[in-house]
């Protein structure tokens, strides 16, 4: 391929390339002296900041979690102000069901672990090894 | 995932992640090295984690912060040469990396400072709100184009500013 553009090595250096690209130009940046320079600059200026000016990450999981305790609290509620129907009081209440799925989302369940958020508390609790 | 799983998805991976990192660092005995950081990080984490299917992202994600961590000891390391050879008296001792760290976050904050405005507002919204180019081309209202060039210029001067760590 020809040599990437220069916005396409930002992109890959800040992993933000379209997906179909990112192979391609990894390929020719393993093979191409002048591009491994350009994007090991970038790279090395990308770090310089990311130490001097820590990156926020965008509080998903934060959000996510907060979401599931309003919701749960929204659940919890309804449980406890709504008086149970004289079938339910019969039979016994059993809330078990309504309980396991709000507690998935509040202790971070499968449903909401996707890998980004995996490696920022893995990172956050620097228990994979980071170097000094 | 399993520490079997592991070390499976790291063999069928190896290849492409040596590359990745051979690509950057060109040293084949660096590349060797960060690919076992890899591994062990991989390895390390394993008991813990559920890929969700995307297993080589989670892979090139892990190596991307391998490199990265390098380049970090690599700007530090270098800050300490610099130091240990000028006649002037150091700020820190080289010996102490927190302190020289310091003096890089200083010298980078001061880089970012001295930025033309239209590219300080860039490189501010990527770093202080982790907005993607995309998201800040739109949230300025500027060509996506735009954001790159004022971008890529900005982090050419911060790499100007870091001539003393080289």
């Amino acid at each position: 391929m020809n040599h990437p553009t220069e916005d396409q090595l930002l992109l890959l250096a800040y992993g933000e390339l379209a997906e179909p690209l990112v192979c391609e130009i990894e390929s020719h940046v393993a093979a191409c002296a002048a591009c491994a320079d350009q994007l090991a600059q970038l790279e090395r200026a990308r770090v310089a900041l990311d130490v001097a000016l820590p990156e926020r990450r965008r509080p998903v999981v934060v959000w996510v979690a907060l979401g599931a305790l309003a919701a749960a609290a929204a659940v919890a509620g309804l449980l406890f102000t709504r008086a149970p129907s004289s079938d339910a009081a019969r039979r016994g209440w059993n809330p078990t069901k309504v309980w396991s799925a709000t507690a998935g989302y509040v202790a971070g369940g499968n449903v909401m672990v996707d890998i980004d958020a995996q490696l920022t508390r893995l990172e956050q609790e620097r228990s994979y090894g980071v170097p000094n | 995932m399993s520490h079997i799983a592991a070390e499976q998805l790291l063999a069928e991976h190896a290849p492409a992640l040596r590359n990745f990192l051979g690509a950057r660092c060109r040293d084949a005995d660096l590349t060797a090295e960060m690919l076992q950081e890899v591994a062990a990080r991989l390895v390390t984490a394993s008991p813990r984690l559920s890929l969700n299917g995307n297993a080589r992202g989670y892979l090139f994600r892990i190596a991307a912060n391998v490199w990265r961590d390098h380049l970090r000891r690599e700007l530090v390391r270098r800050r300490a040469a610099v130091v240990l050879e000028s006649a002037e008296p150091p700020l820190a001792d080289p010996a102490d990396a927190r302190l020289l760290e310091r003096e890089l976050r200083a010298a980078v904050r001061n880089a970012v400072r001295a930025l033309p405005p239209a590219q300080r507002e860039v490189v501010e919204l990527r770093q202080q709100r982790g907005l993607t180019f995309q998201e800040i081309a739109d949230r300025l209202g500027r060509p996506l184009g735009t954001v790159l060039t004022q971008m890529r210029a900005a982090l050419a001067r911060i790499g100007a500013a870091l001539e003393n760590y080289r």
